[in-house]
């Protein structure tokens, strides 16, 4: 028997709850490469909200039986509950400006029925790169509460070739028809 | 025509598919997969017999079966000439990308967190 999408129908539908209800969130990380068509390997969709304390997230959260734990000591905030699993949050993006600057400069995606701003290709490059400075894992593990060597991500420690592919990404864009500059 | 295993678990590889975890998601049994694979044929016995009757390859009794895996896949082409432009990325890669670029956003997703969650814990 086929097995059921890891990403199916609810987690649409949480993204499209944030999405009516205008909270500004972006897709980043290896996910939001997944979607602009790059071949990595994700766990999670890291999701990046402009506003933690925005009423309206958290009314999201609660409709789907979720929480927000805000951080404590070490211990970045988080969202919990059994049908928003599948997403992380991120307080921050090293390498990259803030929230409102990278919000601008987003795509947006259509996944499902429901459309997404994802942080596009060049700027999750940026960021896995600045995560790949030797100072940088240090200090993103500090952020998210992780081993600094969990802060490679998936498509560095399985795909080691990854970003090299995204280096030519305007071609293959251009090839495929799917991602314009 | 025989089925390539070797090929098979290439292409597997290139998509971060084991054979089982491919079989697992093309619902197809190991007992089919490999009584297929030690087939002679993966044609059924009347189509070998067609072509046999008609002194052609079972290939040509088909609309497209393309004879050489560039034809078979125009993409592949694609992938040869950026891989060519850009020696240091590999061409396994570029062509998976450019069939991933085919699937719609939420199919990409899906995969990626498909080979996410099944590729063991980094």
């Amino acid at each position: 028997m086929a097995e059921l999408p890891l990403f199916g129908e609810r987690e649409i539908a949480f993204l499209a709850a944030l999405h009516a209800a205008k909270v500004e969130f972006l897709v980043v990380g290896l996910s939001a490469a997944a979607l602009q068509g790059a071949p990595v390997v994700t766990r999670d969709v890291d999701l990046w909200v402009r506003d933690l304390g925005d009423e309206k997230f958290h009314a999201v959260l609660k409709r789907f039986g979720a929480a927000f734990v805000p951080p404590v000591g070490l211990n970045p905030p988080m969202i919990v509950g059994k049908r928003i699993a599948l997403f992380d949050l991120v307080v921050s993006m090293q390498g990259l400006n803030g929230f409102a600057a990278e919000y601008r400069g987003s795509r947006e995606i259509k996944v499902g029925t429901t459309t997404v701003r994802v942080l596009p290709l060049d700027r999750i490059i940026a960021s896995k790169r600045a995560v790949q400075s030797p100072e940088g894992p240090r200090r993103t593990a500090r952020a998210r509460g992780r081993p600094a060597h969990d802060q490679r991500g998936p498509a560095f420690a399985i795909r080691g070739e990854a970003p090299q592919v995204h280096a030519c990404e305007d071609e293959i864009a251009n090839a495929a028809g799917e991602i314009k500059p | 025509m025989r089925l390539s295993a070797e090929r098979i678990r290439e292409l597997a590889a290139s998509r971060g598919l084991s054979l089982s975890a491919l079989l697992r998601e093309a619902g197809v049994s190991r007992t089919a997969y490999y009584s297929l694979a030690r087939r002679e044929s993966a044609f059924p016995k009347s189509v070998s017999r067609l072509a046999d009757t008609l002194g052609v390859s079972e290939t040509d009794l088909f609309e497209s079966m393309p004879a050489t895996r560039n034809e078979l896949d125009p993409v592949v082409a694609e992938a040869r000439r950026i891989s060519a432009k850009h020696p240091g990325i590999e061409f396994e890669n570029v062509w998976h990308t450019l069939l991933v670029l085919r699937e719609t956003p939420l199919a990409r997703l899906q995969g990626s967190l498909r080979r996410g969650r099944a590729a063991p814990l980094w």
